[in-house]
């Protein structure tokens, strides 16, 4: 918009300013501000009041599963359930937070399941869906966007003013900045206000929010802005192209119907199964077999390893604690063996299954940004945390915490780890029973979460923020390009 | 007056709106057969409020309109039955071929036209085959006001009520325009007309009826007029614009004025 | 008369430009739906069956009665091409296992998180957000167009009555707008048959019903929209107001709905229930450690009672009776704190059923939320689905679990006990060969019964058409005082 200096001066400043005083004035504009603003509070509320509800409920299970391993005497039966945390904004850019699987029971070594879905546990809110701050910007306002843009142009041709405004020798290209600005300002401008006393009344409702937070809002709201030109531009170049307002409110609904509503989805839905990836049963699969491989060979090598630590025939004199703790021995290097063997298979297949991903991501998500609504959605959900990065960075942090869980085990219990294969039970008779001490649970590793940065979520929104950009450039060029030969009359 | 008893009858006709305004006020006249009567008057007079009145599209503080001996007000169908309407600006249906649109208007009348006798009605009002199958929304403003004409002859009502059938055309169309009308009185028909077109009215009006804010202030007959100067006559009974009860609306006619009362009440 | 008025409201229908532009994208808008869901049938048909084979492989593998861990598997329902419902949410299988709790796992949007990005575009989405928007576009302005256009008044001057000239309009476009829906769908259902998804037979009527309720939905919003072009002077507020209606009933009550049984009924979180559950705790060990020492208090007495020199052995005598005295009187009190806790789960799940239905029910009486009810009860993708399955692979753990006790009552464990100074080993029988897995019961999925199914969704439709016919009403009203200057 800076750009606009025509060569009919400062006119386009005087279009501004009336079409900014003609939007703010119309009971259209007044009816759709009081929606929007309405519906931005709402949001922010909701989600504040969802966030502080999930964080009490993530406590309570973190507590509840602390008092369950209470008066546990061995390390190993402990398999502490471990979830990721909310957000403070996945409350308000749902993105995929509430559909992947949040909870792990993590042992010292093996696979990681994820389980716990939101949407899965309670099918309610699968049905109604949330009305997070996304919706509202990407449905609702949309909507607005394209309501306050159709008739631009045909709609003044059809009042007669258009006339009236190049009689006194104005330029197109001043006329059409004019507009495009003036209906910008009147679009976004209000909308400061409530998203302002928002945000303010999310922080004061007691959502802890960083600076880092802070800076992902406005970066979210700074896409929510651009896809809003976007549409709004899209429109105006409909009014121009289109010499009846009824027609041109018809096109440019379809317009939003498909863009908005149906492409995202369809695109994705018909394009994600076009692309095969591995899935996880495949996978469990493979290790499965595997593993009674291995396992069925390990038991034989077991049984006549101990026979000759414990049985007949073995060195006498030792005692049983020394000749316990050379079984351990074993049974630790067997067990690591089989891991290790298994980890490299598993990791073979993931790094398959993530190449597959990549490309099937590449493919619907591409196909899918067509739409400036899709864009919308992927850049908004990157920059809030809530993208389909949000479970690889789970699972990887979940890796991290395995590693730690296990050198843990493996420090308290002289070498073993739990998880990834045989129960044994060892019991030394050794006259007097000791009564086994119960563990502490406090002292067992906390699973931290570690907020990820912000640069590699603005690195991985970046195309779809220069697309946001891009968008409302083209369709105002082509609004122009076609003004151009526009009639008047 | 004629011996024969009235086709279109106001009797004190009146009708005060909720927020106080008098827009007609105890009008009464009458249209014999074979008679045009014109009524004259500025924006907001009250000539579009009357017409309304006898279509029974609003209903009245007190008085009645009579249509053929019919009151509106107490069967309305019937009276419908015995009037045509020409609106001004007719729009009719613009996805429609005139043909279409004719043949819509005359079986809602109850007729049953065959192909030829649209197009004659059609041809009669001054429009060429060709425009016959024509979508009604490529229609110039005075192809629509014959379309809208030739329903009404279709319609073969004896009384025929326009309201303001010539603002908006030029000359050679309002001539046109002019001479069918004539036609159809000569036919025997009773015609009631509202225009703000001096010149017209004492070129066909058989009697006229001078409007101003809501009362019927005049009526002379064409005998009476021949010898006045109907121009001065007017400027003399009807106020002038500034202190018109309607507003300054541009020209379109007194409905705008009125039907922006209806919004505010 | 009628037949006239209605002719021409066709006429201008069919003849309008916008009506062709609805059609097409509407067409195109069903197609897509139904082939997006096809894709999603086919795959998940796809996924189960894979998984079905690698739990036969595993299972094979098995050589211990107790380690055997059958899965149960949700079926594929091809009225999910319709309605996916929570189907995409709910977990695809649940693992079986007597000593295990049955929890459905892996929900296809939990497993590809990729789809659940923009989540699913179904035929029930079409038809609940597209095609009511659509018919409020084309009806708004049916009387309040008119109007402003002039031709309104031209038909009232002609002898024809009110009412009929509405009921011509509503029934012209009931008729001129519904059957051009029909189209596509019909198309698309002969479409579903030829790529194989069986919609024939109790699954044809199935679809029926969705697509009857799908049309019933389109009729309010066809007849509600006319009733706003007769509430309404100028096409330009009738179209404000029928977007507002639209976003109101289409996009926000549904979500409000959730918001507001939150609200209204609220369910004490785990933090809640467990402070009360600790108290409760506290309080009864509480009592019981009082009387446990009241009680030694007696004992003393009574020691002390008896002879110096009998007091030892009286004590001996009497321990071993008081211990037992004193753990039954614990075990009671454990027993009355898992009842207590016990009680407060039930409560916890009946709240959490009341939210639940009253979100469902707060926003299901608009007729989109009626439509959406209809849709997913007759797919069986509605809430209840996890339950049902819940339920049905409780009662198949049970079968199981009769089955693995006739076959081996002892669970096998490798243990070895090495003992002080004799250098024993012990084994546990594990066994090595396969086991004959003939005998095991098989998992059957809930039946569908369609009686049950048009029970459940009689009421919406009623209110469906309660709805259309309570519009009519009001429309028929408002225009027999329309203004139609």
């Amino acid at each position: 918009m800076a750009t606009l200096s025509g060569r009919g001066g400062p006119s386009w400043r005087i279009v501004a300013r009336r079409e900014l005083l003609d939007i703010v004035v119309s009971p259209k504009f007044a009816w759709t501000f009081a929606v929007s603003a309405t519906l931005i509070l709402l949001a922010f509320w909701v989600g504040a009041r969802g966030f502080l509800l999930e964080q009490r409920r993530h406590e309570a299970a973190r507590a509840a599963d602390l008092r369950q391993m209470r008066g546990v005497t061995d390390w190993l039966e402990v398999s502490p359930l471990v979830s990721l945390p909310p957000q403070p904004l996945e409350t308000l850019v749902a993105g995929v937070a509430n559909d992947i699987g949040r909870n792990a029971t993590v042992e010292g070594r093996g696979a990681i399941a994820t389980t716990g879905s939101r949407y899965a546990s309670e099918p309610v809110a699968a049905l109604l869906r949330v009305l997070d701050l996304e919706f509202v910007f990407r449905v609702v306002l949309g909507l607005f966007a394209v309501l306050l843009g159709y008739d631009a142009v045909c709609g003044e041709r059809a009042r007669g003013t258009l006339r009236l405004c190049f009689a006194g020798g104005l330029e197109r290209a001043s006329f059409l900045g004019g507009k495009i600005v003036g209906a910008l300002a009147g679009l976004t401008l209000p909308l400061l206000v409530p998203i302002g006393l928002g945000a303010l009344l999310f922080r004061l409702a007691g959502v802890p929010m960083a600076a880092l937070d802070w800076a992902r809002l406005a970066l979210v709201l700074l896409a929510g802005l651009l896809y809003l030109a976007t549409l709004l531009a899209l429109s105006t170049w409909i009014s121009a192209l289109v010499r009846q307002p009824a027609h041109a409110f018809f096109l440019a609904l379809s317009a939003w119907v498909l863009l908005v509503l149906v492409t995202p989805r369809a695109a994705v839905s018909l394009a994600a199964h076009r692309s095969p990836v591995l899935s996880r049963d495949a996978i469990a699969a493979e290790r499965a077999r595997l593993q009674t491989e291995i396992w069925a060979r390990d038991r034989a090598t077991f049984r006549d390893r101990v026979e000759g630590i414990l049985g007949p025939g073995s060195i006498g004199g030792h005692d049983p604690q020394q000749r316990m703790a050379e079984v351990n021995r074993f049974i630790e290097e067997q067990s690591s063996e089989r891991e290790r063997r298994l980890g490299e298979l598993e990791r073979s297949l993931l790094e398959r299954r993530e190449a597959q991903q990549k490309t099937q991501r590449r493919l619907a998500f591409g196909l899918a940004r067509v739409s400036p609504a899709a864009c919308f959605t992927l850049a908004a959900a990157e920059l809030a945390g809530t993208s389909l990065a949000l479970e690889d960075e789970l699972r990887a942090q979940l890796a991290r915490y395995q590693e730690e869980l296990g050198r843990f085990q493996m420090a308290k219990s002289g070498g073993r780890r739990s998880g990834g294969g045989m129960r044994l039970r060892i019991a030394i008779d050794d006259g007097e029973p000791e009564a086994p001490k119960p563990i502490d649970p406090a002292e067992l590793p906390a699973f931290r979460w570690q907020s990820p940065n912000l640069l590699p979520a603005l690195s991985r929104s970046a195309g779809d923020l220069a697309l946001l950009l891009a968008f409302p450039l083209v369709f105002y060029a082509a609004a122009f390009v076609t003004f151009q030969r526009y009639d008047l009359r | 007056m004629t011996p024969t008893s009235p086709l279109l009858e106001a009797v004190a006709l009146s009708k005060r709106y909720e927020d106080g305004l008098l827009a007609v006020d105890a009008v009464s006249f009458a249209v014999a057969p074979g008679e045009i009567y014109a009524m004259l008057g500025g924006n907001g007079a009250g000539k579009s409020t009357t017409i309304h009145l006898f279509l029974d599209l609003i209903r009245p503080t007190s008085g009645s309109a009579r249509i053929a001996g019919v009151s509106v007000q107490e069967e309305p169908l019937r009276a419908k039955a015995e009037v045509a309407y020409v609106a001004e600006n007719v729009e009719l249906y613009g996805e429609l071929t005139a043909l279409q649109n004719v043949e819509f208007f005359a079986r809602l009348a109850g007729h049953r036209p065959s192909a030829g006798e649209l197009a004659a009605a059609l041809r009669r009002v001054g429009l060429e085959d060709e425009a016959h199958r024509r979508r009604l929304k490529t229609f110039s403003k005075g192809m629509r006001q014959k379309t809208g004409l030739a329903v009404a002859i279709l319609k073969g009502a004896p009384a025929l009520i326009l309201d303001e059938p010539t603002s908006g055309l030029d000359p050679r169309a309002a001539w046109e325009l002019g001479r069918l009308l004539v036609g159809l009185r000569d036919e025997g028909r009773a015609i009631l007309m509202s225009t703000h077109d001096v010149f017209r009215a004492k070129q066909l009006a058989d009697r006229v009826g001078i409007m101003s804010r809501g009362r019927l202030v005049a009526e002379w007959t064409r005998a009476e007029l021949l010898a006045q100067d109907l121009e001065e006559l007017y400027l003399r009974w009807v106020e002038a614009p500034g202190a018109a009860t309607g507003e300054a609306s541009g020209g379109d006619g007194s409905s705008a004025g009125e039907t922006a009362r209806t919004e505010v009440a | 008369m009628f037949g006239t008025l209605v002719h021409r409201e066709l006429r201008g229908i069919l003849a309008s430009p916008r009506f062709v532009a609805t059609f097409a994208v509407c067409s195109l808008l069903v197609l897509l739906a139904l082939a997006s869901g096809t894709v999603q049938y086919h795959a998940f048909q796809r996924e189960q069956a894979s998984l079905s084979a690698l739990t036969d492989q595993q299972l094979a593998e098995q050589t211990r009665w107790f380690a055997l861990r059958p899965r149960a598997l949700r079926a594929a329902d091809p009225l999910q091409v319709v309605a996916s419902g929570v189907h995409l949410d709910t977990g695809r299988y649940s693992v079986v296992h007597p000593r295990e709790p049955v929890t459905l796992r892996q929900a296809v949007y939990e497993d590809d998180a990729i789809l659940a990005v923009f989540r699913d575009l179904d035929l029930g989405f079409v038809l609940q957000v597209v095609v009511t928007l659509y018919a409020l576009l084309l009806t708004h302005d049916a009387v309040s167009g008119e109007r402003e256009s002039g031709v309104l008044r031209l038909v009232l001057a002609h002898p024809v009555p009110r009412w009929k000239v509405l009921s011509a309009k509503v029934a012209g476009n009931l008729l001129g707008l519904g059957v051009p829906l029909l189209v596509p769908l019909l198309l698309g259902w002969l479409a579903l048959l030829l790529v194989g998804v069986p919609l024939g037979g109790r699954d044809g009527l199935r679809f029926a019903l969705v697509l009857a309720a799908g049309l019933l939905l389109f009729a309010f919003f066809v007849v509600f929209g006319l009733m706003i072009s007769c509430l309404t002077r100028r096409p330009a507020i009738s179209f404000l107001v029928a977007l507002a209606v639209w976003i109101g009933m289409v996009l926000v009550l549904p979500r409000l709905g959730l918001l507001l049984a939150g609200e209204m009924v609220p369910v004490p979180t785990a933090a809640e229930m467990d402070s009360e559950r600790a108290g409760i705790e506290r309080e009864m060990l509480g009592k019981e450690e009082a009387a446990t020492s009241a009680r030694w208090v007696a004992r003393r007495r009574e020691v002390m009672a008896q002879p110096e020199l009998a007091r030892q052995a009286y004590e001996d005598e009497k321990l071993w009776g008081w211990m037992q005295e004193d753990e039954t009187a614990r075990q009671e009190a454990l027993t009355a704190i898992d009842a207590f806790g016990a009680r407060l789960e039930e409560r916890v799940r009946n709240l959490r059923r009341r939210q639940e239905r009253l979100a469902l029910g707060l926003a299901a009486w608009t007729p989109p939320a009626a439509f959406r009810t209809v849709s997913v009860a007759v797919a069986s993708t509605d809430v209840e689905l996890g339950a049902r399955y819940t339920g049905a692979i409780e009662a198949y753990r049970e079968e199981v679990r009769r089955f693995l006790l006739a076959q081996d009552p002892a669970a096998g464990a490798f243990t070895v006990r090495v003992e002080n100074g004799q250098n024993a080993v012990r084994r546990g029988d594990e066994g090595t060969k396969p086991l004959d897995l003939s005998g095991l019961p098989r998992f059957a999925p809930p039946a569908v019964s369609l009686g049950a199914l048009l029970r459940e969704a009689l009421a919406p439709l009623s209110l469906l058409l309660a709805g259309s016919l309570a519009a009519f009403g009001v429309a028929t009203l408002a225009f027999a005082r329309y203004d139609a200057r």
